[in-house]
């Protein structure tokens, strides 16, 4: 039937459609609307002669599993935050860390400019092109307690998103960090399994977890960033104009997407709030403990990962200047 | 496409293992429709398996080898039987409830229907009749899959992300639609007790009081799920440590030999479940990878949820003619879960009438896990016991119809669970 | 052959023993960090990882005795009501595609352990590494593999209907 000829996905020589598979494990947020995007781009500027399909709701496995199938070659475009890269490819987790990066926004500016070429030079030692970095939104907290000193998170089980060194970070406030499944995540907050999660605030609007925990506590602000990785072979393999057309395309829909995620984030923060929720801001006192007590998390990303050291030392640089 | 669903269905009918089905229609699809690298099928081997919340099957596999290896279900029927002498169809009443209970602590259709039958078919018999009690007891064994835990709601919300916590909530009220729609057939065709029979309060005090330790489990679960004292997984584990703990310390059952053969079963069902799991992740994605969810959703688009929900459960109906209840939900959950969102059905609503449509599939001819377990245990010819079938089968439907159509009767239960 | 035989499900039993180790060790640690919660009001962290590991290896290695046993699930219906003749040779089918199948996901299987152990790919929390992990699967698949080639005829079709043996009076399925 014509659906067969249409998806085969191996076959990318001159006149034929090329077929590219983008996935990613959310649905409907900033990284679903950042595939839309892509896709329009593209299919426009190809003139049809690339046909990209999505597969966005972890359609095609879980994020262990998309990232081998990316490797692979089943998958050619993968976006997802760089949080859960950890266990792959630890090193891009250094985005991940508290207080280095001073907000999600510059942290993406940066990462696509020139700061970013090592962590991009490392990605593609492993086979992989990193076409672009989005922006998800801060890296926050939804809790089930308020916080007002160091003491709160005692004996305090946080969900965060996969990354070791966000287990670290909350194990160095004095709580715990456990990784859990997102669709136990509603049912493990209200029934108290967990006392809070770590993301951006859309991600606790769209997926209602602010009904059942009632404080946001606006640290660390860390950087919640999208990768869009690529199958660097797969990339090689295609004609250098279509080539062109979906790395360019990748770069292109970057201010649409700034655009969405800011008014996303700011949309979920004021629905939120009228809904009860009270944003906790930080004592600069509190924050400064907050972020002292971070630093062995830095430490101890450093000695799990010595071949990151070049890496995060640049970043540092471009971050203090 | 067409090649691929042609294959899965020949090696189920020639008999071929219905894993070997799904991975060779899996890989077709994948390696010569699709064109992609195995690598896919391995890591879908190994990524349909390993997700945390499905340990919670060999927990309730193993907590319910248990129960039936030791008094259970014999403490349980005897606790509130007693209560129930002097109702019109009492003991078969009491013989739902016991479905019921057992139900609530046990996450398998096959083992309630077989444990609750083997204490209670004998007096069922007497009170109304053997072909009246083969039938009950062939159909009543499914309530356990639709009354929390159940194996095949911890399937359909993995296979579609949903919660299992909440679908489990959202089973108890069907679970007791289905129930009151049994006891009051059960009322009509029964006789009123005879006047020789006497109510002992005494007695029957003494036996729940008795039976209370084994009552106390169900309450332990779904409680703790309901309260929040733990998630499915840790609520599995829970009633597995149970189960082994009280009939080994105080009723000196469970011994040595016996916990290995409970330990063995399971590690035999456990096997026997997952690899359908991991074959059917394969043979999911690569449905999801040639579109197929988007084909029929689109193909779809338009009927109102209401003509979706009678389409599902025919087509369920009839699939679970043939199919055991795991294969079907883990087949075909995937594909419809996208269809049904789509057309703006809830997801518990789904899950709930996946499962009340597999639980019928337990006990309808030709092929039902629970008809071959009454078979076995009573020696009665395969077809007498379909024979008698029928009229629980008009009233599951009829209990299937308010499930399907007043979802809200039910949904409430999960919400206000949440609202806490 | 018998002896063979003999010796294969020794070994397979072996395994599916090991599977019986590991559910026990997987349903105390859950129980044990449901005390830890409400006692020491600590969970381990690892608790997670270690159970989805335990869970993965706990169903591949008691793979092999299921197939050396044929107690996969199947629906047996039509397959006994065939002729012992058409029967045979559905017997050397099967064999024949379980082997194919399981031999050229053995041979992936291999590949993917390589590549997870060269790039040293590991679980997100603990790190352990993910060869390993995968290792269950191309051994289950060998283990299967042998089992059908010294059973190339199933002895007798033991399942009366998906995973029931028609003599066995216990309540097995779900
Ligand atoms: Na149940
Ligand atoms: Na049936």
């Amino acid at each position: 039937s014509q659906g067969q000829n249409e998806s085969k996905g191996g076959t990318n020589d001159g006149g034929k459609k090329v077929v590219m598979r983008v996935a990613t494990p959310t649905t409907n947020d900033p990284q679903t609307h950042e595939m839309e995007l892509f896709k329009e781009v593209v299919e426009k500027k190809s003139n049809g002669r690339i046909e990209v399909q999505l597969y966005p709701s972890c359609q095609l496995g879980s994020n262990a599993q998309m990232l081998q199938g990316l490797q692979a070659g089943t998958i050619h475009g993968l976006l997802e935050p760089t949080a859960f890269l950890g266990g792959f490819c630890d090193v891009l987790t250094v985005v991940d860390l508290p207080y280095f990066f001073p907000d999600v926004w510059t942290a993406t500016e940066m990462l696509n400019g020139p700061a970013g070429d090592d962590l991009r030079s490392y990605l593609e030692e492993r086979g992989l092109v990193a076409a672009s970095f989005y922006s998800y939104g801060d890296r926050v907290l939804l809790l089930k307690f308020p916080v007002d000193s160091m003491d709160s998170f005692k004996g305090k089980k946080v969900r965060i998103m996969g990354a070791k060194v966000l287990i670290d970070e909350i194990n160095s406030w004095g709580g715990t960090g456990v990784p859990m499944d997102v669709p136990e995540l509603y049912t493990a907050l209200q029934q108290g399994a967990i006392d809070g999660l770590e993301s951006a605030p859309q991600f606790f609007w769209m997926g209602k977890y602010y009904e059942v925990a009632k404080y946001i506590f606006y640290e660390p602000k860390g950087a919640e960033v999208t990768i869009f990785m690529m199958n660097k072979k797969w990339l090689e393999g295609l004609p250098s104009d279509l080539r062109e057309i979906i790395l360019e395309s990748a770069k292109e829909i970057q201010p649409n997407a700034e655009k969405f995620a800011r008014e996303l984030q700011q949309k979920a923060l004021d629905d939120m709030k009228a809904a009860g929720v009270q944003v906790i801001e930080a004592s600069p006192q509190l924050r400064a403990q907050l972020e002292e007590a971070s630093k062995v998390v830095h430490e101890t990303f450093l000695k799990d990962n010595p071949d990151a050291k070049p890496i995060y030392e640049s970043l540092k640089k471009a971050i203090g200047s | 496409m067409f090649w691929g669903i042609a294959i899965l269905i020949i090696c189920i009918v020639m008999g071929l293992p219905i894993y070997v089905g799904l991975l060779g229609a899996g890989l077709y699809i994948l390696l010569i429709v699709q064109q992609i690298p195995i690598d896919m099928v391995i890591t879908g081997l190994y990524d349909g398996v390993a997700k945390f919340t499905l340990t919670a099957v060999p927990f309730f596999l193993l907590a319910g080898s248990f129960m039936e290896k030791s008094s259970f279900a014999d403490r349980l029927v005897k606790s509130f039987t007693p209560w129930l002498v002097k109702v019109r169809g009492g003991i078969p009443i009491a013989a739902i409830l016991a479905n019921e209970l057992f139900g609530a602590m046990s996450g398998s259709a096959p083992a309630a229907a077989g444990t609750i039958g083997r204490v209670m078919f004998p007096v069922v018999s007497k009170s109304n009749s053997e072909k009246f009690a083969l039938g009950m007891f062939a159909s009543a064994g499914a309530l356990a899959i639709v009354m929390p835990p159940s194996i095949n709601m911890i399937l359909f919300a993995t296979a579609t992300n949903a919660s299992i916590g909440a679908l489990f909530l959202a089973g108890v009220v069907p679970a007791i639609i289905i129930g009151v729609c049994l006891c009051s057939y059960i009322w009509f065709v029964s006789k009123p007790a005879g006047q020789d029979v006497k109510f002992d309060l005494k007695y029957a005090a003494k036996m729940t009081l008795k039976g209370l330790p084994v009552l106390i489990l169900p309450v332990i679960v779904l409680g703790g799920i309901y309260k929040g004292a733990f998630t499915p997984t840790e609520a599995g584990a829970v009633s597995a440590v149970y189960a082994f703990l009280l009939p080994f310390l105080f009723y000196k059952e469970l011994k040595p030999p016996v916990i290995k053969e409970c330990i063995k079963d399971t590690t035999k069902l456990t096997g026997q479940i997952f690899i359908l799991i991991a074959a059917s992740t394969v043979f999911s994605q690569a449905l999801a990878m040639a579109q197929v969810p988007e084909m029929l959703k689109q193909a779809l688009n338009g009927l109102s949820p209401l003509m979706f929900l009678m389409l599902l459960n025919v087509i369920l109906i009839i699939v679970g003619c043939f199919f055991d209840p795991t294969s079907a939900v883990l087949v075909l959950a995937p594909v419809v879960a996208p269809v049904a969102a789509s057309l703006g059905i809830d997801l518990l609503h789904l899950g709930i009438v996946f499962t009340v449509n597999l639980a019928i599939g337990m006990f309808t001819p030709p092929f039902g896990l629970n008809l071959y377990v009454i078979q076995s245990i009573f020696k009665r010819r395969l077809e007498d016991i379909a024979r008698a079938v029928p009229p629980f089968f008009v009233v599951f439907i009829i209990a299937l119809i308010i499930i399907t159509y007043f979802p809200q009767l039910y949904l409430w239960l999960p919400k206000m669970s949440m609202v806490q | 052959m018998v002896q063979l035989r003999k010796h294969l499900r020794r070994i397979l039993t072996c395994l599916d023993s090991i599977s019986g180790v590991l559910l026990l060790v997987c349903t105390a640690s859950a129980f044990i960090n449901v005390v830890a919660r409400y006692v020491f009001s600590r969970p381990f962290v690892w608790g997670e990882e270690v159970s989805v590991l335990a869970l993965v290896w706990m169903v591949y290695l008691s793979q092999g005795l299921l197939e050396n046993d044929n107690e996969q699930l199947a629906m047996t219906a039509l397959y006994r009501a065939l002729g012992e003749k058409v029967r045979r040779a559905v017997d050397v089918l099967r064999c024949a595609v379980t082997v194919f199948l399981s031999g050229y996901l053995l041979y992936a299987g291999m590949v993917i352990v390589m590549r997870n152990g060269e790039l040293n790919m590991t679980t997100q929390a603990i790190g352990f590494p993910l060869w390993i992990a995968y290792l269950v699967i191309p051994l289950a698949l060998a283990c299967m593999i042998m089992a059908r080639l010294v059973h190339p005829i199933t002895d007798a079709p033991a399942a009366e209907v998906v995973g029931m043996k028609e003599d066995e009076g216990t309540c097995s399925g779900v």
